[in-house]
């Protein structure tokens, strides 16, 4: 099986990768496909707490680069979707210029060896980090928030995108509120495309379940799977194995209040 | 600004949109400012040849279309035609 490597990846740090990699992943999985998640924010760890595998992590990508052990005995389950969704911890105990760059090669064609989709987590930043992340991946996600400096440092990390012949799938908007884009004091998507020249993955809304999600250790997409948020990764999941997938408009749930607007004639 | 134009006029993601259309053609590395200097030097001399111009009132601009490519327009107003010999 000849898999597909995809990095995740911003430039700016802290606009929703990690959280991206792991619903997207868990998106995927659900659908079917096998799935790893690879960590890359080396130095940190990120991915294995945000799936709530943290007290299961026995080896790292360290010990795998280092051969202390095979890719396969690493790996640890998502006990939710066991045959199909699977991560490689990062090592706190290094840094990210500890690893070279053909030993990360090596770990990513032989995940893709056993997996349909391999996700690459990158960290922030454009450096050593970023650059073993996204060099040898077929396709990048790139996830912007709905602010100027997070959508130049995507722009910027597209061209290194295009110079490392990596295919861009497009751009996850991020952290969108509505109603300041309705106030006309947040960039709109439209807006976002027309001055990024790459087509659009996916827009997830700006909403604290993703906190809740995060302290109870489960993926949101598992945790509250009716939620509006849940349908974004959903359709960003569906999107990266169909770009002519039509997004699902994302429902509204039925609150308290709707009904009293209702009552009003607003329903 | 005032309280009332903050509250009801301004519309801040056209800020965002203008400078970002600028930041973007500047970091993309199409021109950067000592280019666009230079270009405008050489322009203006191949102009200067044909025309009498002001030249401290000169302007070239680069500016992103509608459709995400770039319009290059430059401006140069011109005080008279050069005599033919
Ligand atoms: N759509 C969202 N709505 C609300 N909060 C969000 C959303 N997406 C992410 N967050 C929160 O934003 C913070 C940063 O998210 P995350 O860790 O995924 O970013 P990152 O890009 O991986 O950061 P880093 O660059 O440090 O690796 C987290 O606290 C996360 O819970
Ligand atoms: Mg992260």
């Amino acid at each position: 099986m000849a898999g597909q490597c995809v990095v995740v990846t911003s430039g700016k740090g802290g606009v929703g990768k990690t959280t991206i990699t792991a619903n997207v992943g868990y998106g995927l999985a659900s659908l079917g496909k096998r799935v790893l998640l690879i960590d890359g924010d080396i130095g940190l760890k990120n991915l294995d707490s945000v799936l709530g595998l943290e007290r299961r992590v026995v080896y790292d990508l360290f010990d795998v680069i280092s051969g202390r052990v095979d890719l396969k005995d690493a790996l640890v389950k998502d006990k939710r979707l066991p045959e199909n969704l699977f991560l490689l911890a990062a090592s706190q105990t290094h840094f990210k210029e500890d690893v070279p760059e053909d030993k990360f090669s090596t770990v990513v064609a032989q995940a893709k060896e056993m997996f349909e989709y391999v996700f690459v987590d990158s960290p922030a930043g454009i450096e050593h980090g970023f650059r073993i992340s996204s060099r040898f991946a077929d396709r990048a996600v790139v996830v912007t928030v709905p602010e100027v400096p997070s959508i130049r440092d995507v722009d910027r990390v597209v061209g290194l995108l295009e110079n490392y012949k990596v295919k861009i799938d497009g751009v996850v908007i991020n952290r969108l509120n509505q109603s300041l884009v309705k106030q006309g004091n947040m960039l709109s998507p439209d807006d976002i495309l027309d001055l990024l020249e790459i087509p659009l993955l996916g827009v997830v809304p700006d909403d604290t379940l993703i906190v809740q999600a995060v302290n109870q250790g489960e993926p949101l997409l598992s945790k509250y799977p009716s939620s509006p948020v849940a349908h974004a990764y959903l359709n960003i999941a569906h999107k990266l194995l169909d770009p002519d997938y039509v997004a699902q408009e994302v429902k509204k749930p039925k609150s308290f209040w709707s009904i009293f607007g209702f009552l009003r004639g607003e329903g | 600004m005032s309280w009332f134009s903050d509250l009801f006029g301004k519309h801040t993601k056209d800020d965002a949109k203008q400078r970002l259309e600028v930041m973007l053609i500047h970091d993309r590395g199409l021109f950067d400012n000592a280019d666009l200097e230079q270009m405008e030097k050489e322009i203006l001399a191949v102009v200067k040849r044909y025309a009498d111009i002001e030249t401290g009132a000169a302007e070239i601009n680069a500016d992103r279309l509608e459709n995400g490519r770039l319009l290059l327009s430059i401006r140069v107003p011109v005080s008279g035609q050069k005599t033919r010999r």
